[in-house]
């Protein structure tokens, strides 16, 4: 029993792992632009889908589709952000209904383009196999991959943020938007760029979890759920709490799916962020100074 | 030069700013009076574009800032300093200045040695957040975030507003300065008269929105102010 609970933990790392790429998205653009996406799943979806395009039609491998989902979706995130979401800034609600709009004609035009069938893409074959791990269970060297690509990205958002001006101003325009408008930066082009960014990062997502998971029209749903609840139960205060809230609801959900079910899995998990946010209702790095409605 | 042709401001529905015009020269430095809520603040942020107005226009130096977006106004050579100052909290003083030339467009943004002449104090606290500052440091940072980014014109809504008198009075010297030396227009607007007799040369007092009278500082007679500013 401790070795199967041991070899859980070990496979939770992978949904930990997706958690942080797709989160770390939503809550990049959730922190600057103040806007939910609603879409973010189905972002997923789409960089999945490229994904086995490139592999397909292009025979390239994960590798590739990395950094094509990564522009691709950066690219769909771009088109949606100047054409959907740029005049409903002010408006939560509508940008809510809107971006889940997009959610649903993502969904039909993919299946459209795609039919219904389901498609599978393989993982690289030098991260085929893995080595041996204390468990049952070998640990895969795809799941180590997916572990070293989301500590990249967060170091590089991190970088992006912490280190570069463009993120100087980034973090101006977090704090005091018309300030920062008053002082000289193009805060809605910093808004459309970070919106391109966190989507690029849901593509990437979208394009590790091809391999590992079949890619359908609606497999996107379920992570942008996760992704939604590791903001909530992380906060978007300070970029930790991505990697935090995605720690313990990706193992949560693993380890407790196996020792009950899934559902009982997602139901314990949910108490526990409810309880959480009793206690810390902005999340376990929450933003104290800052609400939501922060355009003036 | 700037031109401010009868422009009108709203919140929502609420008029603000009615038909108010108002030109300042190159090099000029004036003063805006006038009760709370009489709309001075929303004059300022008519020009720098955070409330822009919905009909009159605002040039600057020849261009037709009117409809601009408020970003382009910076780069183009205005530099605000908003009432309560708008400090960035948790960035450094030094990251504050930083993120003021970027904004600009300035290829470096190394702080330029004239800020530490003008603000002595501002040095030992680079690396200090902004949020833990006392209010006239903040409001010094405040001032010399606007003129790192060396504007044509300079828009000081009420910059001893809640100081102590020493402070005030440090804050004072600072804008002589500013006048004698940098090379930009004031639109000044400040609730104390003394200071505003002795360093500006023209002024503008505003009622209900519009500027009621203006002229010469040595025209800004004892009637005038008993008449339109004592509270
Ligand atoms: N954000 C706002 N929304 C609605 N009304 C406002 C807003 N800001 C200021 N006002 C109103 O506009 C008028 C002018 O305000 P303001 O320009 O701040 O005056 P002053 O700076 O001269 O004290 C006041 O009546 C004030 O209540
Ligand atoms: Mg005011």
């Amino acid at each position: 029993m401790g070795d199967a609970v041991l070899t859980q933990f070990f496979s939770g790392f992978s949904l930990v792992a997706i958690l942080i790429i797709a989160a770390l998205g939503l809550a990049v653009i959730f922190g600057v632009a103040g806007v939910i996406n609603m879409a973010h799943g189905e972002f997923i979806m789409v960089g999945a889908y490229v994904a086995s395009v490139v592999q397909s039609g292009l025979g390239g491998n994960t590798f590739w589709s990395i950094p094509i989902c990564f522009v691709a979706v950066g690219l769909l995130g771009l088109v949606v952000e100047r054409t959907v979401i740029r005049g409903l800034y002010d408006r939560p609600l509508e940008t809510l209904l809107a971006t889940w709009g997009v959610s649903l004609i993502l969904i039909v035009v993919i299946k459209m383009i795609f039919g219904t069938e389901l498609h599978y893409v393989g993982s690289p074959e030098m991260l085929q196999g893995g080595f041996p791990a204390p468990g049952n269970l070998p640990f895969p060297w795809y799941r180590l991959f997916l572990i070293l690509l989301s500590i990249l990205l967060l170091i590089a958002t991190f970088v992006l943020f912490f280190r570069t001006k463009f993120g100087l101003a980034v973090r101006a325009v977090r704090r005091n938007r018309s300030m920062s408008e008053a002082m000289g930066i193009n805060t809605a082009r910093v808004d459309m760029l970070i919106f391109a960014y966190g989507s690029g990062l849901a593509g990437v997502a979208g394009a590790v979890l091809a391999p590992i998971k079949t890619v359908s029209p609606t497999m996107g749903f379920p992570y942008a759920v996760d992704s939604f609840m590791v903001l909530v139960l992380g906060g978007v205060g300070n970029l930790m709490g991505v990697p935090v809230g995605a720690a313990i609801i990706g193992e949560g959900e693993t380890i407790l799916a196996f020792l009950f079910n899934s559902v009982i899995g997602k139901l314990l998990v949910f108490l526990l962020i409810v309880l959480v946010i009793r206690i810390v209702p902005r999340g376990i790095f929450g933003y104290q100074e800052r609400t939501l409605g922060h355009r003036r | 030069m700037l031109e401010i042709d009868k422009i009108n401001t709203f919140y929502g529905t609420s008029h603000i700013l009615h038909d108010l015009s108002l030109t300042i020269p190159d090099g000029a430095m004036i003063s805006v009076l006038g009760r709370n809520g009489v709309g001075k603040s929303t004059l300022l942020r008519s020009i720098i574009g955070l409330n822009p107005p919905r009909r009159g226009s605002i040039t600057f130096n020849g261009r037709d800032l009117t409809r601009m977006s408020g970003h382009r106004r910076a780069r183009l050579g205005v530099g605000y300093v908003p009432q309560g100052r708008e400090i960035i909290a948790d960035m450094t003083v030094s990251q504050n200045l930083e993120v003021a030339m970027f904004a600009k467009g300035m290829r470096s943004t190394k702080v330029p040695d004239f800020v530490y002449d003008l603000f002595p104090m501002i040095k030992p606290l680079m690396n200090r957040r902004g949020g833990v500052l006392s209010g006239g440091q903040q409001q010094q940072v405040a001032i010399a975030r606007a003129l790192v980014q060396e504007p044509d014109v300079l828009l000081l809504d009420e910059p001893t507003e809640g100081l102590q008198p020493s402070v005030v009075e440090e804050i004072d010297q600072i804008i002589r300065r500013i006048h004698a030396e940098r090379n930009c227009s004031i639109l000044l607007v400040e609730q104390n008269l003394f200071f505003v007799r002795e360093v500006t040369e023209q002024f503008a007092i505003m009622e209900n929105g519009q500027i009621v009278v203006s002229g010469d500082i040595a025209q800004l007679t004892d009637d005038l102010v008993a008449a339109h500013l004592s509270v």
